[in-house]
C-alpha cells in the first residue's frame, strides 16, 4: 500500500505545482531530509513573527492532512505526516513512544491493540528504516514499509 | 452590545421604517409578486427576519448609531448593492439569487451555504421550487474537512512578537475520520493578517491599529501550528474540547467557507483572531452572543474566558512547549547527568560511549539521550547552534534506540491555573498617596493587560504588558487634577538564564508623564528601554541586572531635552500571598539637561480574590540635585 502511495505521492508532486507554494514547506508529498530543517525553516521563523500569517493563504487542504486532495488514500497523509515531521518521526522510533508515533499509527490505520507492537517493532529497527544521518523521507517510508512486511501482524498494514 | 442596543425599541423601529421604505421601493422591479421568490420576499417582510440575530451575525451586522453596517470589507461577501449597510436588501437579494438559474460553484448556494441552511430551515425554501445546484468544490471541501469536533486552542503570550503579543487563538477541527482523528492530524482553522513583509515594526504596528492589513481565514495542519507555537515560540498551548454537536460544527464550516477569500480588515485590538474566532462560534451556536462584549478591544485570554462563561468550553488540556517539556525533565536529573546531556548536545566531538558509560542504569541513559537530542534540536531551531550536528543527532537516536522501548518520563507538571481562571485584563485602580511632601488621591484605568505585581495565577511569571495606562492625579494641597502619566505601551520580559537557556530580559516604555525638571514639575514625552539577564534564585525569587537608557523631552528643560544612561538591578519576590519588587535604578543623563538620577523603590501587591488586590509602593528620590519621598497605597479592580 505504501508503495502505491508513493508513486502517487511522485505524480501527485509533479502535477501539484500550484499547491506547492504553501507555507507549510516542501508542499505535496515532495519529501524532506532529515536534519535538514535550517533552510527551511527561515520561512518558518518570519512566520513565527506575525501569527504565520506572511506569505500564501491557503485554505484547501494543499498539504498536510488531507495529503494533496480529499480523495486521496488515507496512507497519503501517514506520508505527509513523516514528510513533515521527520525529526519528530525519527525521535519517536528512537524512543518506542511519544505522540507523533500515535498519530503515525493512527494515520495508518494500525488498530490500537496493534500500536504497541508497531511502535516497538520500529524502535527495534530503528537503525534500518533510519539508515543514515541525511536520509530522506521517501526512503524512511520504503524502509518502514519493509520492515513492516517482514512481521508477521504488522505486514496487513503494509503495501 | 448588540443585543443591548436591539432591545431599545425606538431606535429600532426608525430603523426598520426606513428599510421597509427602501425596501418596498426596490422590489416591485426585480421581483414579480406571483414568482416564489417574490411570495417568500413579502413573507420576509412582516416576519422581519432580516432583523433576526441570527442573520445579522451571518453577515457579521454591527448596529452604529442607528444604522447597521457589516464589518465585512469585501464587494463579494454581498449580494445587494447595498448589502454592507442594509440587512432587509441583503437578505431579499440572497433569496433572489438563491433561486437564480445556473449550475456552477460561483453559484450563491455555493457561496453561502450557512445562509442557505438558515433560510431554508426558517422558511422551507425546498417548498417554493428552490433550484438544485450541485456545488462540486464545496462538496469536495466538506468531504476533505468533515469535523466531528471543534477545539479552541490559546497558544499563550509571547512577549517577543508585537502581533502574539498578548496571545492568540484559534480552531482545531477533528476530521471525521478515525484515522486522522489524533490531534496533531487534525487541522487548525487560523484567522491571521495577511501583513506587508517590507513593512518595518513601526509601520507594522500603527497599520495593525488602524486596520491596514486585510485578515483571512486560513487551514493549516494542527502539526504545523505546533512547529511554530510549541517548537519555535517556546510558548505553552491551551487546548480547550468545546461542546459543540454535529449541526452546530456543520454550520460554523458552512460559514468558514462563506468567508474563505473574503477580506476583512484586520484590527490588531478589536476585528482581530480571537474576535473573528468568536464570529465563527456565534454562528455555529446562535444566541451565544459572544462578539458582543469585545466592541472595544479582543484580548485573547478575555475571548477564552467568555467561552467558557457560556459553557461552550471548561476545562483545558495542557500541551507543554518544547521549552518547558526540556525544562521541566532536566529538572529531573542530577548535575552529573544534566552535565552529560550538555556534552552530548553541544560537543560531538566528545567521548560518546565513555560519557554514556558514566550513567548507572538505562533509564538514566534514556532520559540523557533523549534530553540531549531534544537539547540539541532546540539549539537548531533557534539559530544558536549551526546545523552541523545530523551526525550526532542520529548518534543519539542510534543510541537511544538500542535501550529498551517505552516512555522513560512522568507526566508533564500542568501550571496549577488556566489563562481563563487568572484575573481580567481592565484594572481599574483608586489610590493615596504623598510625593514630594504633597498629598494627592490617584485614579488609573488600564484597558491591557498584566503587569508583574497582578495576581499570577493564569499568567506567566515575570512578564508585562501594560497598554494605554493612563494616571490622573488630584493634588489635596493647591488642588489642582492633573494627567500624570499615559503609558502608550510598556513591556517588561524578565526571561531567567540557566546553565541551558540564555534569554535576554529586555523592557520598552513609553509615554507622557509628570517629570522632574531643575525648573520644577513639568509634563513631557519620555521614551526608556533596557535589556540585560535575569535569574532565578530559587523557586521564588528572581534577581535581573538591566542597561537602561532614557530620552525625556519637555519645554521646562534646558534644550528642552534629558538623554541618559543607567543601570537598573533588582528582584522580584513571588510569596505565598503576595509578589514584591525591589528596584534600584540609577542614570546619568549627560545630554540636554545633565543631571544624576537615583531611585530606590519597593512595591507589593496582595491579591483578594481574582477580581481585586491591593498594592503600595514606597520610593526615594534623589533626582535634579532634590531628594524626596513617594508613598502610594491603592486598590485594584480588575474587570
Amino acid at each position: 500500500m505504501i508503495k502505491r502511495t508513493i508513486l502517487a505521492v511522485t505524480l501527485l508532486a509533479g502535477s501539484s505545482v500550484a499547491f506547492a507554494a504553501n507555507d507549510s514547506g516542501s508542499g505535496c508529498g515532495a519529501g524532506a531530509m532529515i536534519f535538514k530543517g535550517q533552510s527551511g525553516l527561515a520561512p518558518h521563523v518570519l512566520a513565527a513573527t506575525t501569527n504565520g500569517t506572511l506569505g500564501n493563504q491557503t485554505f484547501g487542504m494543499t498539504s498536510g492532512t488531507s495529503g494533496c486532495n480529499a480523495s486521496q488514500p488515507i496512507s497519503v497523509a501517514a506520508v505527509d505526516f513523516i514528510d513533515h515531521n521527520m525529526e519528530k518521526v525519527a525521535r519517536g522510533m528512537a524512543t518506542g513512544s511519544g505522540e507523533s508515533m500515535d498519530t503515525l499509527a493512527n494515520l495508518m490505520g494500525i488498530s490500537s491493540q496493534d500500536s504497541e507492537r508497531f511502535k516497538v517493532l520500529t524502535h527495534d529497527q530503528f537503525a534500518t528504516i533510519f539508515t543514515r544521518d541525511n536520509i530522506h523521507s521517501n526512503e524512511v517510508i520504503a524502509n518502514l514499509n519493509n520492515v513492516m512486511k517482514q512481521d508477521v501482524i504488522l505486514a496487513k498494514y503494509a503495501g | 452590545m448588540i443585543r443591548d442596543k436591539l432591545s431599545l425599541p425606538g431606535g429600532t423601529r426608525l430603523v426598520l421604517l426606513g428599510m421597509l421604505l427602501a425596501f418596498n421601493g426596490a422590489s416591485p422591479a426585480t421581483a414579480s409578486p406571483l414568482s416564489p421568490v417574490g411570495t417568500i420576499i413579502a413573507q420576509v417582510n412582516t416576519s422581519r427576519l432580516a432583523q433576526n440575530d441570527d442573520w445579522l451575525r451571518l453577515v457579521h451586522f454591527q448596529l452604529k448609531g442607528n444604522s447597521y453596517q457589516s464589518q465585512t470589507d469585501d464587494p463579494n461577501f454581498f449580494n445587494a448593492p447595498d448589502g454592507k449597510t442594509s440587512p432587509a436588501n441583503e437578505l431579499a437579494a440572497t433569496l433572489r439569487a438563491f433561486f437564480r438559474p445556473g449550475d456552477d460553484d460561483n453559484h450563491a448556494q455555493c457561496r453561502f451555504p450557512a445562509r442557505l441552511h438558515w433560510l431554508n430551515q426558517r422558511l422551507n425554501l425546498h417548498a417554493f421550487g428552490l433550484p438544485a445546484i450541485h456545488c462540486r468544490k464545496l462538496v469536495q471541501w466538506r468531504k476533505a474537512v468533515s469535523a466531528t469536533r471543534a477545539t479552541l486552542v490559546f497558544p499563550a503570550a509571547y512577549l517577543n512578537s508585537p502581533s502574539s503579543m498578548f496571545g492568540h487563538t484559534l480552531l482545531r477541527l477533528t476530521p471525521a475520520d478515525s484515522r486522522k482523528s489524533t490531534p496533531l492530524a487534525s487541522y487548525a482553522l487560523n484567522y491571521a493578517a495577511n501583513v506587508d513583509e517590507t513593512d518595518n515594526a513601526l509601520v507594522y504596528s500603527f497599520k495593525g491599529l488602524v486596520g491596514g492589513y486585510p485578515g483571512f481565514f486560513s487551514i493549516l495542519p494542527y502539526y504545523e501550528k505546533i512547529k511554530q507555537y510549541s517548537d519555535l515560540e517556546s510558548r505553552d498551548i491551551w487546548e480547550y474540547p468545546l461542546n459543540l454537536n454535529q449541526q452546530e460544527i456543520n454550520q460554523l464550516l458552512r460559514h468558514a467557507w462563506e468567508v474563505k477569500a473574503i477580506k476583512f480588515d484586520y484590527y490588531y485590538f478589536t476585528e482581530n483572531c480571537s474576535y473573528h474566532v468568536l464570529s465563527l462560534l456565534d454562528v455555529a451556536r446562535p444566541g451565544s452572543h459572544l462578539t458582543d462584549d469585545f466592541s472595544f478591544k479582543a484580548i485573547p485570554s478575555d475571548t477564552v474566558r467568555a467561552v467558557v462563561k457560556i459553557g461552550m468550553a471548561k476545562n483545558a488540556i495542557y500541551r507543554a512547549s518544547s521549552t518547558s517539556v526540556i525544562k521541566q525533565h532536566l529538572a529531573l536529573l542530577n548535575a552529573h547527568e544534566k552535565d552529560v546531556v550538555w556534552q552530548l548536545a553541544t560537543k560531538p566531538s566528545s567521548a560518546f560511549d565513555q560519557q554514556i558509560n558514566t550513567l548507572r542504569n538505562n533509564k538514566e541513559r534514556s532520559r540523557v539521550l533523549e534530553l540531549a537530542y531534544d537539547y540539541s534540536r532546540y539549539l537548531a531551531l533557534q539559530h544558536t547552534q549551526a546545523d552541523t550536528h545530523a551526525a550526532q543527532n542520529y548518534r543519539l537516536l542510534i543510541a537511544r534506540s538500542q535501550l529498551p522501548a517505552g516512555n522513560v518520563w512522568p507526566a508533564i507538571r500542568r501550571p496549577a491555573h488556566q489563562p481563563e481562571q487568572g484575573h481580567r485584563t481592565t484594572r481599574l485602580s483608586a489610590g493615596f498617596g504623598r510625593r514630594d511632601g504633597e498629598n494627592f488621591l490617584s485614579l488609573q484605568l488600564r484597558p491591557a493587560y498584566h503587569d508583574i505585581l497582578d495576581p499570577l495565577n493564569g499568567y506567566s511569571a515575570g512578564s508585562q504588558i501594560n497598554f494605554l495606562d493612563l494616571r490622573a492625579r488630584y493634588d489635596l494641597g493647591n488642588k489642582k487634577l492633573h494627567l500624570d502619566r499615559l503609558t502608550i505601551i510598556d513591556i517588561l520580559s524578565l526571561s531567567p538564564r540557566d546553565a541551558f537557556f540564555k534569554p535576554i530580559s529586555w523592557t520598552i516604555n513609553a509615554g507622557i508623564e509628570r517629570m522632574l525638571t531643575n525648573r520644577g514639575w513639568a509634563t513631557g514625552v519620555q521614551l526608556n528601554g533596557s535589556s540585560g539577564f535575569s535569574y532565578r534564585m530559587g523557586q521564588q525569587h528572581l534577581i535581573y541586572m538591566l542597561l537602561k537608557g532614557k530620552i525625556m523631552a519637555a519645554t521646562a528643560f534646558k534644550n528642552h531635552y534629558t538623554l541618559g544612561a543607567g543601570l537598573s538591578v533588582g528582584s522580584l519576590l513571588f510569596f505565598e500571598h503576595s509578589t514584591a519588587d525591589l528596584s534600584l535604578t540609577g542614570i546619568r543623563f549627560g545630554l540636554g539637561e545633565t543631571n544624576t538620577s537615583l531611585v530606590a523603590r519597593w512595591r507589593q501587591s496582595f491579591p483578594i480574590g481574582t477580581r481585586y488586590a491591593f498594592r503600595y509602593r514606597v520610593a526615594y528620590h534623589h533626582e535634579r540635585g532634590r531628594n524626596f519621598s513617594e508613598v502610594e497605597s491603592m486598590v485594584n479592580w480588575y474587570f
